[in-house]
């Protein structure tokens, strides 16, 4: 991940390529979250609730991973601590949704 | 060396746009010029790279046998006869390159490297007023050039208009104001405009280097040297007078700091000498 | 809610293709679009508005980093009631042909976009819906309300049968919303596969060309309403602050 500008008094200098690719490798971590969170969701059979429930826990979990990885200094790294947890939410559900309902149809109906 | 490792050596050079055009040309002559059919598409860009190291190093030679490939594959490319361009500018032949760039410009409105090529020509015929014209009008057009500003400010420079170099820099800091070095650069033409505000602006910016970058000696050095001339101009205050005086003392106790760093304990009588100087520019 | 029991055969021959075949047609309909993308030549007045919209919005951004002055320059060069820049672009007269139908080149790009991107997935929805059609394929994991029943079972007529099971045509589609993501994984970022940016182009297009008036107005109002604060005011004394002379290395060494 690249680092970016210091802190003045005017508020940070944001790098914004810098910024911008951050975000893009959260997405990136994001897809293979929904990836694996959705298959294992199916594999375990959780229907209705508890399916999104597990989703947003799993998207929780990376979010804190990735604080983590930085010692909960997130702010050389990502302009909004939210950001981290929020960015590319509801396109990685639509892939969640589909790898859930594909293991799901693997395992449990056949 | 192999010719996959002189293949990969050239693409860590274009990707990081370093300026080793004789490492270039020597890879080129001992490992690739004989393998050229191995690289398969990407020979391409090699031919085109290697041209322009070539003519970097004054091998016209080498740079007319990659135009020549070049043309044979791609005959009517704009890419590659702006590379014939720049083999006649080497060659000195400035009219038929000029020529030769209208003739891309008017066929493509938004070519920017023709346009550059041009201003590139003009530099190189010393025709500094006239190369600063057309970046000029380049610029009115293509108002986020890095690349453009810069060079503006160089040419500006040169002909001592410090007061446009200023102006240019500006435009270069506000698209990368984390650039210490541009801080400093911005610093050193407003020192350079002499004047208090202007000289007040410059230890300003020096000061931003230092906080961005902790190891720019010079950026200490210009903020000591402004905050001491400060200091001792009439037109101060006399909280600005303190003020001044406060800064380059910092300034300078930073610089010592930093020598004795590096010099260690051996360098004991060069830091004394170093502290002289330094009183020196102070009150 | 009846536990079905779903012929493995149902699985291996269309539960699993259909995964198959909307992956490969995305990936398809990537290379087919980069195939048959035409150049577009670009006008150096759109170059000249793109460059000075950009450059505003840039000094508007980093602009508390200059002295006010040079500042208050440039916000004249831009928004000066007469000469600035940003003005005299939202009183030009409106661009010609922003309708489709009369630009050729734009009626052109419409067309290849919709071949590209529209037809295959009509086709291979309704071909997917004609040749499986009548039977359940498989059960979404959580529970629909009776409406989708109608949009997701067509060509089942089972009244009493849960929403959850749905035919292939919906198991088809939930693929190709699901797979997008996938493909920037596969193709990498910024690939035609991804649909959802095509038809965001398709709401653009009738907007474009007055578009730079609306993207100057916008500008020259966000640069009345910029308040220039010097960032660097007090730079020295922060720095001082931070990093006080340790004293050892005090200077009347």
């Amino acid at each position: 991940m690249a680092g970016d500008g210091t802190d003045d008094l005017g508020g940070p200098a944001y790098n914004e390529l810098a910024a911008m690719q951050n975000l893009a490798s959260v997405d990136y971590g994001r897809i293979f979250t929904a990836l694996l969170a959705g298959s294992t969701a199916g594999i375990l059979g959780l229907t209705g609730l508890y399916g999104f429930l597990f989703f947003f826990v799993s998207n929780g979990l990376l979010g804190l991973l990735v604080l983590q990885k930085y010692n909960v200094q997130y702010k050389p790294y990502f302009k909004k601590l939210h950001m981290i947890f929020t960015h590319g939410l509801f396109n990685s559900l639509l892939t969640y949704i589909l790898f859930w309902t594909f293991l799901y149809g693997l395992v449990h109906v056949y | 060396m192999s010719w996959q490792d002189a293949k990969e050596r050239l693409k860590k050079v274009k990707e990081e746009r370093l300026r080793r055009s004789d490492e270039v040309v020597e890879l080129w002559e001992s490992a690739l010029s004989d393998s050229t059919g191995k690289l398969g598409d990407e020979v391409w860009t090699i031919y085109e790279q290697v041209c322009v190291a070539a003519l970097d190093c004054d091998r016209l030679d080498i740079a007319k046998y990659c135009v020549a490939k070049l043309d044979g594959r791609f005959p009517s490319s704009n890419r590659v006869k702006r590379l014939g361009g720049m083999v006649l500018e080497a060659e000195g032949k400035f009219d038929d390159a000029t020529m030769m760039y209208e003739a891309l410009i008017k066929a493509d409105e938004t070519d920017t490297l023709a346009r550059k090529r041009i201003i590139a020509i003009l530099k190189a015929e010393k025709d500094y007023v006239k190369a600063i014209e057309e970046l000029n009008e380049y610029l009115k057009v293509f108002q986020n050039d890095q690349e453009a500003w810069l060079e503006l400010v160089e040419l500006y420079c040169h002909e001592l208009d410090y007061h446009k170099a200023s102006f240019c820099m500006e435009e270069a800091l506000i698209h990368h104001p984390h650039n210490h070095l541009y801080h400093q650069r911005y610093a050193e033409i407003k020192y350079a405009l002499g004047g208090y505000d202007s000289i007040e602006t410059a230890r300003v910016h020096f000061a931003k280097a230092t906080q961005l970058c902790r190891t720019n000696v010079d950026a200490l050095y210009g903020m000591c040297i402004c905050a001491s001339y400060l200091a001792n101009s009439q037109k101060s205050t006399a909280q600005k007078r303190r003020d001044n005086q406060r800064f380059s003392e910092w300034a300078a106790n930073q610089l010592l700091e930093k020598h004795s760093n590096s010099l260690g304990v051996e360098g004991t009588s060069k830091i004394k000498n170093i502290s002289l100087l330094l009183d020196n520019l102070q009150i | 809610m009846a536990e079905l029991l779903l012929d493995p055969n149902i699985r291996t021959w269309i539960f699993i293709p259909i995964v198959i075949i909307t992956f490969f047609i995305g990936i398809l309909r990537h290379y087919v679009s980069i195939l048959m993308a035409s150049p577009k030549p670009v006008q150096l007045q759109q170059v000249k508005d793109t460059q000075a919209l950009l450059r505003s919005r840039i000094l508007r951004e980093n602009g508390k980093y200059l002295p006010k002055s040079s500042f208050l320059m440039r916000k004249h060069y831009f928004n000066d009631a007469t000469s600035g820049i940003l003005k005299i672009g939202q009183d030009r007269p409106a661009a010609a042909a922003a309708n489709p139908m009369q630009d050729p080149n734009m009626l052109q790009d419409m067309l290849k976009g919709n071949l590209v991107n529209m037809l295959p997935m009509m086709a291979v929805g309704g071909w997917i819906n004609w040749m499986f059609s009548g039977f359940v394929t498989t059960k979404v994991p959580f529970p629909l309300t009776w409406r989708f029943k109608d949009m997701l079972q067509r060509g089942i007529n089972l009244p009493s049968l849960d929403p959850s099971w749905v035919s292939s045509a919906s198991w088809y589609f939930l693929n190709v919303f699901g797979l997008r993501q996938i493909y920037s994984l596969v193709l990498g970022a910024d690939n035609a596969a991804d649909q959802t940016k095509f038809m965001e182009d398709q709401v653009n297009v009738s907007g474009a060309p007055p578009d730079p008036r609306a993207a100057f107005k916008a500008e020259w109002e966000a640069m009345e309403l910029y308040e220039h604060k010097y960032a660097l005011r007090g730079i020295e004394e922060e720095l001082l602050a931070q990093f006080p002379v340790s004293r050892k290395q005090k200077k009347s060494q």
